[in-house]
């Protein structure tokens, strides 16, 4: 039996560049030897029938980062919250935490899905994460916690060593994702997402 | 299992290089992936989405490798579907 090399591949920047690779490097080569059910990854997710409220978490690796890392939940907004601002009820959820001062920011504007539906708020929340690695962490505790993804095998990179600042960071993905799973969201793919918010 | 469409995403261009260089039709791709019970994941530096492999079979039997993105939210994009060449990829296939 072949055994895994162990290597990884590199960070595509094109689904053609992908292919391309796998035309000259054996995958097997590549598996980590982790294990996991398709119907954990595929069409585990229903798709929401009329979210009124699309989250954006999208983290930035820096300030100048123009590319960031995002990932997209629906949520039916509860009737006690529908005449609020939501900015400020997330905020809320957010305060005490000692975020620096350009590690979040919000915006919401209206999109309209069709004629006989209503508006839909779009809610982005834009994070500075340290690196790569912790953007990607970041994102796929959010999807944990959110509840619309088994959980999944840490990355390596622990809790060991974290600033006081990635700690923050770290706090407020958790508070975010709570409020999320709080709210029954689903996590939307991109395509989902901007099907409602581009109809 | 049947899915909606819009789950399994193939680019243009990785459908018509599948068909050119491996002559998988897409949809074949997508019968292969939705045949594997289980999926291994694949080590990637690309952030954001994991990869996966898949081995299936589509309707015709054909046993073919499908190398897939999880894009998030019950979606994923293929990457590439190609036939497993030698004894030994094939014999992998078998046990799985």
């Amino acid at each position: 039996m072949k055994r895994s090399k162990g290597l990884v591949a590199p960070a595509f920047q094109s689904d053609d560049e992908e292919f391309e690779f796998w035309e000259t490097h054996d995958v097997e080569d590549y598996l980590t030897g982790e294990k996991v059910p398709l119907s954990s990854i595929i069409g585990a997710v229903p798709a929401p029938t009329s979210p009124d409220l699309v989250v954006t978490l999208r983290l930035r690796r820096g300030i100048e980062d123009r590319a960031p890392l995002s990932r997209h939940f629906g949520v039916a907004v509860p009737s006690t919250e529908a005449d609020r601002d939501l900015r400020v009820v997330l905020q809320r959820e957010l305060s005490g935490l000692k975020l620096d001062h350009y590690s979040v920011r919000y915006t919401s504007t209206d999109a309209h899905a069709g004629a006989s539906a209503g508006p839909v708020r779009h809610l982005v929340v834009d994070m500075l994460v340290g690196d790569d690695v912790a953007a990607h962490e970041a994102l796929d505790l959010a999807a944990q916690i959110a509840g619309s993804r088994p959980p999944a095998r840490p990355t390596g990179s622990g809790s060991a060593g974290r600033t006081a600042m990635a700690t923050r960071r770290h706090n407020a993905i958790v508070a975010i994702a709570k409020w999320l799973h709080d709210r029954d969201a689903i996590e939307l793919g991109e395509h989902q997402a901007d099907a409602i918010l581009h109809p | 299992m049947r899915l909606p469409p819009h789950l399994i995403h193939v680019a243009p261009s990785v459908r018509e290089k599948m068909l050119l260089k491996h002559a998988v039709e897409s949809d074949e791709a997508e019968e292969a992936l939705l045949s594997a019970r289980e999926v291994e994941r694949v080590a990637s530096k690309t952030a954001g989405e994991r990869r996966y492999l898949a081995r299936g079979q589509p309707a015709d039997g054909r046993r073919l490798n499908v190398v897939f993105a999880d894009a998030g939210g019950g979606e994923v994009r293929i990457v590439t579907a190609y036939e497993p060449t030698g004894r030994k990829q094939r014999h992998r296939h078998r046990r799985d």
